[in-house]
């Protein structure tokens, strides 16, 4: 025999699939994916209503009102580009194999350059917000010192510094997939 | 979850492109039925070739028929429905191999730096058939997604030309990654009987 009959002689004992079975699967991954965008809206309806509660019910200076109003504004659209800018492509099922490698690293090099940019553009529209809230409870209380308001503006820093963190660790971690995937085309 | 994992998770649901007349759903479980039947064999060996742990086998082959059933409703019989299968089952199993461990995908060659020299001290003139598959899976497992294609598809037996058109080589690159292969089986899997 050659190796091309003993190839072909090989046993199989999968059992069969079916269409309906497959249906079932289909069903359930749409299903999953549905879920996961609908905690996604939840989450964020949740956070607007929660904002939304305090400007409308809790008496704050003028300038948290308009941070708090800013704030609504930035997250919906937050909301909006990230889920434009993160969705993935979808992959054309017949490519060759070299055109299906190559769609890959695209597709991975746009991720890489939606993380590089995010905090470039996620901060611009989220910070001012949070800043105006802080500096409008400053406002309303004079009692409190420059120091105060300081101290109060750090957890922004903070967050800011967290935020490019996470962004540049994943746009690096691309970075790496790509080398990886050039391994297996080159 | 890598980023790497979540393009590839977003591939289950690529229809039919601008143009052509989606089959009605019918019609892609009757073509899907006749694929089924006509291709079983060969997509079980090709998800045997691409994974080692049969667990892991049984998941590659549903999801190489998930995307073949999700697919057919864009095939539009500009080429085969051999090459369309084969193109579809590869890509899953490419992207199977993606979502493996760096480590592991930076350990893959090509047939070109494998040397024909076997691994093994010795090849005997007649080795037994179990052991043929078992070199021929550890000769596949070290390959790149490309080369791992080209071998799977001369070992089913298809033509040089088809190879091509189902991997989206030229048929000069086919034909030179073939001879390679042919003296690689030759060496170091089956010395004496391939041709």
């Amino acid at each position: 025999m050659t190796t091309e009959e003993i190839w072909q002689s090989q046993a199989l004992d999968a059992p069969r699939i079916t269409p309906d079975y497959l249906r079932v699967r289909a069903h359930d991954s749409e299903r999953a994916a549905r879920r996961r965008n609908l905690r996604e809206y939840i989450s964020n309806a949740f956070g607007i209503a929660a904002m939304v509660f305090v400007l409308m019910t809790v008496k704050v200076a003028a300038w948290t009102q308009v941070g708090i109003a800013l704030m609504i504004v930035s997250i919906g659209l937050y909301t909006w580009r990230w889920s434009r800018l993160a969705s993935p492509a979808t992959t054309p099922e017949d490519l060759g194999a070299m055109d299906m490698l190559r769609f890959h690293r695209r597709e991975l090099e746009r991720q890489r350059e939606v993380w590089r940019r995010k905090w470039r553009w996620s901060l611009p529209l989220l910070v001012p917000s949070m800043v105006l809230m802080i500096i409008g409870k400053h406002v309303g209380q004079m009692s409190m010192g420059w120091a105060t308001l300081i101290f109060q503006l750090l957890p922004v820093l903070v967050c800011c510094a967290i935020a490019i963190g996470v962004c540049e660790f994943r746009a690096s971690r691309l970075r790496r997939e790509i080398e990886t995937l050039d391994l297996l085309v080159n | 979850m890598s980023a790497l994992t979540e393009t590839l998770n977003a591939d289950d649901h690529a229809g039919p492109s601008a143009g052509d007349v989606p089959l009605a759903r019918q019609s892609v479980d009757a073509l899907f039925d006749r694929v089924a039947n006509e291709f079983a064999a060969p997509l079980e060996r090709l998800a045997r070739a691409h994974e080692a742990d049969p667990a892991l086998q049984q998941d590659l082959l549903q999801d190489i028929h998930l995307a073949l059933w999700r697919s057919l409703g864009g095939f539009n019989e500009r080429c085969s429905l051999r090459t369309w299968v084969y193109r579809v089952a590869h890509n899953v199993a490419a992207t199977h191999l993606l979502r493996q461990k760096r480590t592991r995908l930076q350990s893959l060659t090509t047939i070109d730096e494998l040397s024909i020299a076997s691994d093994e001290a010795e090849v005997p003139a007649t080795v037994d058939e179990q052991l043929v598959l078992t070199r021929l899976t550890a000769l596949i497992h070290r390959l790149k997604p490309v080369d791992r294609q080209l071998i799977i598809l001369h070992l089913e037996g298809i033509a040089a030309d088809d190879i091509a058109e189902i991997a989206g080589l030229s048929v000069p690159n086919v034909h030179t990654k073939l001879h390679r292969i042919r003296e690689l089986l030759a060496a170091r899997i089956h010395s004496g009987d391939d041709k």
